[in-house]
């Protein structure tokens, strides 16, 4: 067997405990090739500096590169991973009946969860039009509806974007932030209780 | 079958846009919904099964629903390859493609949002930096004609039509952008769409 190549293994741009320790998460789900560059990172209390090895282009995590391909965004990179790391089915491919609700999971993430939370935390309106979100609330009550009536965001199979939303309220946990909802709960329990989780997990500082 | 769900002069018109550059057959649905000045109504309850939110656009092909402007794009470029609007799964230029079209949905829209409405008047919001959101575009615009290279691409029509919204009032006046509004301007399928876009 040949052995793999540093060309040919995916540098995941990272710093412990941020958005950029789920992707350890999915490269072990796809069981893909990567290496873990540690990098710093600018924090919102002011306290880091943005390191000059990092390929972002705001200095943030995560980022990824593949052979010299830069990726960022959360939902860029997971697609872009399970576009290319195909054999474990965590992502529908083109042509798969699942492909419009994958793309539309990912995006929604990136364009309405994302915002809807930060609209919450920093205090500021959601007006309806000039914001292409919503907010939390009404993100959420979507969320939960779909994880009542299905394991998964995508039905009955955990997909990369289970990822996104798994690890995001993980993370919140318990936070006034996150309505209380049995569904989420034991959602983010499925979801964190894949052994690729506990292998992320054992990675994340390097 | 192929059908848009659109309210004029709205974020849909872009998939309007989107669909003529695509050149396969498409109907439009005409949708109601809040206009961002409070003009219009939403949308009956029963849409809600093609957007959680009874928002626009979402598409329906052959039953498939999906909705977001940047998973509509990706899926419409990937499901029909011959009209070329996206580099494809393997192509170097794929992973720009990708980001940009992330970029536009979860850093462009809420810091250009945030802009409009003064959220960022004292310091920048927890979207990001405005400025270094225009630099970035601005320097890629400057190393070629298209935001991921250069062909023009599905991410073209998502970053092209927000930076034609805002060129001259939210955004600083710039040769970059000028070039590449006049250049997506010029495109037949433009001028199609804006013809089509009252349904």
């Amino acid at each position: 067997m040949q052995a793999t190549t540093e060309a040919q293994m995916i540098a995941l741009y990272h710093h412990p405990k941020t958005r950029s320790s789920r992707f350890i998460f999915l490269l072990e789900e796809l069981e893909a090739p990567y290496t873990i560059q540690q990098v710093s990172v600018r924090s919102a209390d002011g306290t880091g500096s943005v390191d000059p090895a990092n390929p972002h282009p705001h200095g943030k995590v995560p980022a990824i590169a593949d052979d010299g391909v830069v990726v960022w965004e959360s939902p860029a990179i997971a697609l872009y991973l399970t576009d290319k790391f195909a054999k474990n089915g965590i992502g529908p491919l083109v042509g798969d009946a699942r492909r419009g609700s994958y793309l539309s999971w990912l995006a929604y993430y990136g364009g309405v969860l994302e915002p809807a939370f930060m609209s919450k935390f920093q205090n500021t309106p959601v007006p309806r039009g000039t914001a292409g979100w919503v907010p939390v609330e009404e993100a959420m009550e979507f969320v939960i509806g779909t994880l009542s009536a299905s394991p998964y965001l995508l039905g009955e199979k955990f997909s990369a974007a289970d990822v996104l939303y798994a690890t995001t309220f993980g993370m919140f946990g318990a936070s006034p932030m996150m309505p209380k909802s049995p569904a989420i709960e034991s959602y983010v329990k499925r979801c964190l209780e894949r052994p690729a989780y506990g292998r992320a997990q054992a990675k994340d500082n390097g | 079958m192929l059908t848009l769900y659109h309210a004029p002069r709205s974020r849909s018109s872009s998939i309007v846009w989107l669909l003529e550059e695509l050149g396969e057959p498409y109907r439009i649905e005409i949708t109601p919904i809040v206009y961002g000045n409070g003009q219009g109504q939403s949308a009956p309850e029963t849409y809600r099964r093609i957007h959680p939110h009874k928002k626009v656009p979402a598409i329906d092909h052959d039953g498939t629903i999906v909705f977001e402007c940047a998973a509509i794009a990706l899926y419409l470029a990937d499901s029909f390859p011959k009209a070329r609007l996206a580099p494809a799964i393997g192509d170097r230029r794929r992973g720009a493609y990708v980001t940009w079209l992330a970029y536009w949905a979860g850093v462009m829209n809420p810091v250009v949002a945030a802009r409009f409405r003064g959220w960022d008047n004292d310091s920048p919001t927890g979207f990001g930096d405005f400025d270094e959101m225009e630099n970035f575009m601005a320097q890629t615009l400057a190393r070629h004609p298209y935001i991921v290279g250069d062909s023009f691409t599905a991410a073209d029509v998502l970053v092209g039509g927000a930076i034609g919204f805002f060129s001259g009032t939210l955004l600083p006046k710039r040769e970059v952008y000028d070039g590449y509004l006049e250049r997506l301007a010029a495109r037949p399928a433009r001028q199609r769409a804006m013809a089509r876009d009252d349904g």
